[in-house]
């Protein structure tokens, strides 16, 4: 009785650090409970250290897991040892902690941080004033930014085009929009114009006349559609480039499938349904912009907790607008870029500073991104803009 | 010194491997074997072999993702099957194919046989015209559970997975022109991935999950004198230690477990018992893989070769 008693506390104990782990952002399957238990059920539970291993191979998915799973591990379960001398030991029984920086090391101060990024309330720290911070205050490119914005954000406007711009606009993007839609995937299809032979069609018709292959059915790679997801940076000091790039993102969406459209400054908002349908003041109003700076990093890393799985796959391409200036932590933006870069085929970063004279992509933010981008151009104007369509249909081709 | 031999898993023969009760047993089947590991991969095995689960190792290239597969197949004494993927990877490739050409000579030479369309379609549709491919081949074992690996797996598509997974969770499949094929001892799956693209959570679902890192400096020191049976203690000490100075360098491809048994088995072969900074320049392509990352070396080598352990006379 004693013993059927313990086992159903230890079903509960797991069931309840499936939960803890999951409501701390650990990525679980659903029937991670499950899984765990059978196979605890083959090993001595009494040994820590292999009790320890097992739940972790059933348990968790990605190597970002490891070191929370090891805090939550000696949180939950106790840790048996002196405090110092326990966090030690989680450190050595995770399995490549040489790697620290990717992993995480579970010290005291990473403990600490893995807290803080798992709560939910860091996002919402904001430090004022911090954007333009980065550049040193004689920098040409902030004066030329303080006489492009001319402070305050503008209400309302859509910088007219003129008519000839606006078809010029139109052109580029119907331009884009075949480029940026299909790609073609190493598959095979049976197509009638097709470059090489489908043998296995062509033995079973030959069937039909005795042997001879008297028709040849043919096959080619198959194309599939991409999806676009675009981040547009719409903080104050964006304004204006923002609105020019967002009018070109809206011809193109009109023509593709599958366009998912992301607004950011400190958070991000969704606007794919809206997009089309309200003015571009109302959009505006839906984002967040507390003031104090854009957070590229947490926006993302927001965006992937949420959409990553359900809108970031192998035909994706990433296109974020923006000028780079973040005011968070860059180890995040270098985390969620690298995800994102993962799961995506190509991120493409137009950046309108870009093409300003003597502008160098040192500000925290862009050099921290610049490695996992495989597009970095300006979108400023028309003539920028069929540069941009020029590397994409190179982009394509690879 | 006469140059290292390098124990081969075709060459090895495991001990009886008895029933796997525990995991001490399991430790002690990749000791003998020559893989070292620890208690985690020796755990991870052991639920895997138990629970007939298939196992997801991820982890840096050349950590010895590919090893351990082998590493099962050689303890467990059973065939090892395995299936490189890339990308486009599909079913003729990866299960099965029938064999067009012979069957069209076929076709050509029974024309005037008399047989009726029928039979002769029994005949070129049968086993002998079947190309198997190692998933299948995988199926068709018959003596025992073989060790199917999967390598690479992230660098097939998403159609390829959702296939695999089909496989996976029922063992059988189905040739048109034959019927079904099931297997007849469930084969212990190994798949690898290097990360290069997330795979899908219905596959990582389906697994057991084990992540190899980067090993410690003595884990590092243990396996080069277990593969390289003829080399100094001193000298493995030196190469363990200047690789994981490297791992911490800025490098575009941070050396593995590989590179470091390659390094230490030219360098036996150039007869140094110790690293001196010609060796290093003279061998630095064992262990550095690209033009940048050869400069960024050669520039730091003072500092590196500073670092290093005194060798022994």
């Amino acid at each position: 009785m004693n013993s059927a008693r313990a086992c159903d506390d230890l079903v509960l104990a797991v069931v309840q650090f499936c939960r803890l782990l999951r409501l701390r952002g650990v990525r679980l399957h659903s029937d991670a409970a499950q899984t765990a238990l059978a196979a605890l059920r083959e090993i001595d539970v009494t040994e820590r250290n292999d009790f320890r291993t097992t739940l972790r191979i059933a348990l968790v998915q990605r190597p970002e897991d490891l070191a929370p799973f090891a805090y939550f591990f000696n949180l939950f379960w106790g840790t048996g040892r002196p405090a110092g001398e326990a966090n030690r030991a989680a450190d050595s029984s995770v399995n490549g902690l040489s790697d620290a920086e990717r992993l995480g090391e579970a010290t005291p101060e990473a403990e600490a941080g893995a807290e803080e990024a798992l709560s939910s309330d860091a996002h919402s720290r904001i430090t004022p004033g911090r954007e333009a911070a980065h550049l040193p205050d004689d920098s040409p490119i902030r004066k030329m930014k303080a006489a492009m914005v001319g402070g305050g954000r503008r209400e309302g406007e859509v910088p007219g085009l003129a008519a000839s711009e606006a078809a010029e606009l139109e052109r580029l993007a119907r331009e884009l929009a075949p480029i940026l839609a299909t790609r073609r995937s190493r598959r095979w299809m049976r197509t009638p114009r097709g470059s090489s032979i489908d043998l296995r069609k062509a033995l079973r018709s030959s069937l039909r006349y005795g042997g001879t292959p008297i028709e040849l059915p043919r096959r080619a790679r198959r194309m599939t559609r991409t999806r676009l997801v675009i981040f547009c940076d719409v903080s104050r000091s964006m304004d204006e480039d923002a609105a020019f790039f967002l009018r070109f993102a809206a011809a193109v969406l009109r023509r593709l499938w599958k366009v998912e459209v992301f607004l950011f400054a400190t958070d991000i908002v969704r606007v794919t349904p809206l997009w089309l349908r309200e003015s571009w003041s109302t959009l505006l109003l839906r984002v967040p912009d507390c003031g104090g700076g854009t957070r590229i990093g947490a926006c993302l890393a927001r965006f992937l907790e949420e959409h990553e799985r359900s809108l970031v796959g192998g035909d994706t391409i990433v296109m974020i607008f923006s000028d780079g200036l973040d005011a968070g932590d860059p180890m995040v933006l270098d985390l969620a870029l690298e995800r994102l870069g993962r799961r995506s085929r190509a991120i493409c970063w137009l950046n309108p500073l870009s093409h300003l004279e003597g502008y160098e992509p040192t500000a925290q933010g862009m050099a921290v991104a610049l490695r996992h981008l495989d597009v970095f151009a300006p979108a400023h104007d028309l003539a920028s803009l069929s540069e941009l369509v020029r590397d994409l249909r190179v982009l394509r081709a690879a | 010194m006469k140059s290292a031999q390098i124990p081969r898993f075709d060459d090895q023969k495991a001990a009886v491997p008895g029933p796997v009760e525990r995991i001490e047993d399991i430790e002690s089947l990749l000791a003998e074997s020559g893989y070292v590991g620890d208690r985690e991969i020796a755990t991870a095995l052991f639920l895997a072999v138990r629970l007939y689960r298939p196992i997801l190792v991820e982890g840096y290239a050349g950590v010895g993702k590919t090893e351990i597969a082998k590493t099962l197949a050689a303890s467990l004494g059973t065939t090892l099957y395995r299936l490189q993927c890339y990308e486009g990877l599909d079913v003729s490739s990866s299960l099965y194919e029938w064999n067009y050409a012979k069957q069209m000579l076929r076709i050509r030479m029974d024309e005037e046989s008399g047989h009726t369309a029928a039979e002769k379609e029994a005949t070129i549709f049968s086993e002998p015209y079947l190309l198997t491919r190692p998933l299948l081949q995988a199926l068709m074992h018959t003596s025992e559970s073989p060790v199917l690996l999967v390598d690479e797996v992230d660098r097939a598509d998403e159609e390829f997975e959702a296939f695999l997974l089909e496989m996976l969770s029922e063992y059988q499949v189905s040739i048109p022109e034959l019927g079904v094929v099931r297997a007849k001892h469930r084969p212990y799956v190994v798949l690898t991935s290097n990360r290069v693209r997330e795979l899908g959570d219905a596959l990582k679902r389906r697994c057991l999950y084990l992540w190899i890192g980067y090993p410690s400096l003595e884990k590092e020191i243990q396996i080069i004198q277990t593969r390289i049976p003829g080399i100094h203690a001193s000298l493995a000490k030196q190469i363990a230690s200047f690789a994981e100075a490297l791992r911490k360098m800025e490098l575009d491809k941070r050396p593995g477990i590989a590179e470091t048994l390659d390094w230490g088995m030219a360098l036996i072969e150039l007869h140094r018992a110790h690293l001196a900074e010609d060796a290093v320049r003279a061998t630095l392509g064992c262990i550095v893989k690209s033009q940048g990352d050869m400069e960024r070396v050669r520039k730091a080598l003072p500092q590196l070769l500073a670092g290093l352990p005194p060798a022994a006379s």
